[in-house]
């Protein structure tokens, strides 16, 4: 049981934790203003690993530097997305609960679309790569180069967010539109203008270039963590879906390492399923009595 | 066209879909004076209130506002424009502080750099805001929350108020409270659009008053003269 104890495992969960707020901050952002269950959001989390992948095998450009490019690539897919297909349903009469069905197939079309044309491209077959993968030696803890720096991005990129979000005038609306639609639109909120944002921003999340395994399908168990993760922490609370993102990550490795790793999902189900029954609201989110 | 109305709404119609609220409506508000909109329950007043901050698209109509015809407006062009409603049941931003809320009501760039200036009159006129600033507005009562929702508009710099029963589920004590602050509002010069309740109150505080009717304009005249009709004590002030 000793090993329970060491700091490489502890840095293990910060990584993966880190990985799952940023990439549920992204889910929670689009939810939160518009109500669009992005299904496919994992799969963006899949093409930001491939364009690491492509770029540094192809061009050995770093996975630094890739994942601006795939950040980038993934918010103007986002942007594509919003300006496509559902700009012109959310400034339409509907009412938002009938986007929010419609969103959920619509993704679910999108999902399984990004997927086989990724496959049709690339092969279905898994991929890995090495880069970044010199070891850093922290005290006892030894660790890629690659892993650090996707925990420096994620935390930072997640900090920035929420910074932004609580202290500029965009990040007070975009706040404001997830608390009340209606009322958004009452303070003169350019409500039109102030959700593409999100997209872009919570899109640009998924620029994490994950590292291990690569793979056409490797983006759905992202979509459920990321769903996972704005459960525990509150629908529209992101500030705690980071948090949560981090809990998720510590239950997910400390769990792996007493059973097996074959029980990974059913661990995550397993909280999935509990927080729904034991407090729906959220684990970290208040309570309100009305 | 009605001259010197600050704004002049024409043949207003539409609803829900398929529901048709409002059947043509005519109205229109003089600069500087309160004007109020009464009626039952379900008549059309939140309605109509939704059309004129751009919430809600009539099926047809002309609201023109100023020199201009405003139809095609968003709500935000609106309230830039400085219309703007304080709306029934005050949809206040219940996760956020009253700082907040009243820092959304700025948020057009017009308002904006005006803030500062707009929270300390607000705190002015309703002190217990300023007690409570840093306190979510999700755990005012429900008078505080009307104030706020007040507060929250006068922040937008308008130059037309619409206020949709501001005055409701609120105890007498806090109806005179915020009836005193629209009265000084109007002496101030501010444009008002009424909808109440309480008729007897708004018909009193009103320089014009149109009683609406399942969607039709069934009376209009002076606050007092409808004060002194007969039909009107009976249907609204119970008489
Ligand atoms: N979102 C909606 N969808 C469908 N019908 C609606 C909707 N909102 C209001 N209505 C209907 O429109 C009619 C007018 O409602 P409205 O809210 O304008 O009345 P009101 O005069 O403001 O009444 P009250 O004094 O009760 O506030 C009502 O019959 C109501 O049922
Ligand atoms: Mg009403």
């Amino acid at each position: 049981m000793e090993f329970l104890l060491s700091g490489q495992l502890l840095v293990a969960a910060l990584i993966i934790g880190s990985i799952y707020g940023l990439v549920a901050l992204g889910l929670n952002l689009i939810y939160g203003t518009m109500r669009l269950l992005n299904i496919a959001h994992g799969d963006l989390v899949m093409i930001g690993a491939y364009t690491g992948y492509w770029l540094f095998t192809l061009a050995a450009i770093s996975p630094v530097l890739a994942m601006l490019a795939a950040g980038a690539l993934a918010g103007l897919t986002g942007a594509a997305l919003y300006f496509g297909l559902f700009r012109r349903q959310l400034t339409g009469s509907q009412p938002i609960e009938r986007i929010e069905a419609n969103s959920l197939l619509i993704f679910f079309g999108i999902s399984i679309i990004i997927q086989n044309l990724t496959a049709l491209a690339f092969t279905a077959s898994p991929r890995t790569y090495q880069a970044l993968d010199t070891l850093v030696r922290i005290g006892e803890v030894s660790i890629a180069q690659s892993r650090l720096v996707a925990l420096a991005v994620c935390l930072g990129l997640s900090a920035a967010i929420v910074l932004f979000l609580r202290f500029s005038a965009l990040g007070l609306s975009i706040r404001a539109l997830i608390q009340h639609r209606t009322a958004s639109r009452i303070v003169g909120i350019d409500v039109d203008r102030v959700q593409a944002f999100p997209f872009v921003l919570g899109l640009a999340g998924t620029l994490i270039g994950v590292t291990e395994q690569i793979s056409p399908f490797m983006g759905f168990p992202f979509t459920i963590v990321a769903f996972v993760v704005i459960i525990l922490g509150g629908l529209g609370n992101l500030a705690g879906g980071i948090a949560a993102g981090m809990v998720l990550g510590l239950i997910e490795t400390y769990g792996v390492a007493l059973t097996s790793a074959n029980l990974r999902s059913v661990l995550i189900y397993g909280v999935f399923i509990l927080v729904l029954i034991l407090r729906p609201e959220g684990l970290l989110q208040r309570r309100r009595l009305t | 066209m009605n001259d010197g109305a600050l704004l002049d709404v024409r043949g207003l119609a539409g609803g829900y879909g398929p529901v048709k609220v409002l059947h043509g409506i005519d109205f229109s508000l003089p600069g500087g004076r309160i004007t109020a909109l009464v009626g039952g329950n379900g008549a059309g007043k939140t309605t109509a209130m939704a059309m004129l901050a751009g919430l809600l698209e009539p099926d047809s109509g002309t609201i023109r506002y100023g020199g201009s015809a405003v139809e095609g407006w968003g709500s935000a062009r609106r309230v830039a424009a400085g219309i703007v409603l304080v709306p029934e049941g005050r949809l206040v931003f219940p996760d956020m502080t009253v700082e907040e809320n009243l820092r959304l009501g700025a948020i057009n760039r017009q308002a904006r750099r005006h803030t500062a200036d707009g929270m300390e009159q607000v705190y002015a006129q309703f002190p217990r805001l300023g007690e409570r600033r840093r306190q979510s507005a999700g755990t005012l009562s429900g008078g505080e929350q009307q104030m706020l929702a007040l507060g929250r508009g006068l922040m937008s710099r308008p130059r037309i108020l619409l206020l949709d029963e501001p005055s409701l589920g609120l105890a007498p004590m806090m109806v005179d409270l915020i009836f005193e602050a629209i009265g000084a509002l109007a002496a101030g010069g501010m444009t008002i659009l009424l909808s109440e309740q309480n008729v007897g109150l708004s018909l009193e505080l009103a320089d014009r008053a149109y009683v609406l009717e399942n969607g039709a304009i069934a009376l209009s005249g002076s606050g007092r003269d409808l004060l002194g009709n007969a039909e009107v004590r009976r249907a609204y002030l119970g008489l």
